[in-house]
């Protein structure tokens, strides 16, 4: 089922199952949907007050992103560890079950592996930079993640 | 330093106007990690006075800033003020706002890989997992373990269950 503005223009063109379970430090449920990123399908996690898409370290060295070929960004606070990265562009797809994906070119920060560091967050889905122009909707009755692109 | 225009800004709590160089007041708020005040100073800049090694700079600042949307907008800026500038074209390009591409079709069977997942990630904490329509392929207690597993095929779901 797609979703419909009141005029009949579509409002999403993509539907997908989400997982919602407790996870990580918090214990907090979390929307955890399957994307495409670059190519590679990897779970990650909707975060609507976060910025960019933010890669695990695993998810950096499969995708070649090698230090020095991105731009400096802000560290990350993980676990109390300040965790130095880069910025760089990348394709993300959000995968349909059923309707068609959707494919963005979005803003990635690839974190710069230290040894001793312990990486335990999944790859996150931040708004800006990431889902900014992306409509989405959510059923938590039924698991369901719509989503559509913006005409912006 | 260039000077450029009369700024008000507002440092630790007091509220000043000055005539100083803009870029040294975004310096200050981004080592104070005040990326409201950033965007709002940084928004009144005009930064075709400025040379782009420093426009190169003031986008650094912001990302220091917490304040990812000054970035972008004084990297659009000065990447249109100076297109010739490989810096600030690269930061240009990986700062613009998300685009979309276009659509591609669906994969009607990775909700094989949910469902299994649901089922029975709890069985594998702290394990590398690789699925494919809803199989389990191989099961790691690394990332690095996993992919010497792993036949090479495309579309393999990798992930680790917290």
């Amino acid at each position: 089922m797609m979703l419909y503005f009141a005029d009949g223009q579509p409002f999403t063109v993509g539907q997908m199952a989400y997982r919602d379970h407790p996870k990580g430090a918090t214990g907090l449920s979390r929307i955890v949907i399957i994307a495409l990123v670059e190519g590679l399908p990897v779970e990650a996690v909707l975060d609507t007050g976060g910025a960019f898409l933010i890669c695990n370290p695993e998810l950096v060295e499969w995708l070649g992103l090698r230090p020095g070929t991105g731009m400096p960004a802000r560290p990350l606070q993980i676990r109390g560890a300040s965790v130095r990265g880069e910025l760089h562009r990348v394709t993300l797809a959000l995968e349909a079950q059923a309707g068609e994906n959707i494919v963005v070119e979005a803003t990635a920060f690839a974190p710069q592996w230290t040894p001793g560091l312990t990486w335990d967050l999944p790859v996150i889905l931040g708004l800006q930079g990431c889902l900014e122009f992306i409509r989405f909707a959510v059923d938590p009755e039924t698991n369901t993640f719509y989503f559509g692109a913006t005409t912006a | 330093m260039l000077l450029s225009a009369e700024v008000e800004t507002d440092i630790a709590g007091d509220s000043v106007t000055a005539e100083a160089d803009p870029l040294a007041l975004l310096n200050a708020l981004a080592e104070q990690g005040d990326g409201p005040a950033f965007a709002r100073l940084a928004a009144g800049v005009a930064w075709d006075v400025y040379p782009p090694a420093e426009i190169a700079r003031a986008v650094r600042l912001a990302l220091a800033a917490g304040a990812p949307l000054s970035a972008r907008q004084i990297s659009a800026e000065g990447h249109r003020l100076y297109p010739e500038d490989a810096e600030l074209a690269q930061m240009a390009h990986i700062l613009a706002p998300p685009k979309v591409l276009g659509t591609s079709p669906a994969n009607p069977t990775r909700y094989l890989d949910q469902q299994w997942l649901q089922r029975h990630a709890h069985e594998y904490r702290g394990q590398w997992l690789a699925l494919k329509d809803g199989t389990l392929l191989a099961a790691a207690p690394t990332a690095k373990q996993l992919k010497t597993m792993l036949p090479p095929m495309n579309g393999i779901l990798v992930t680790r269950v917290a």
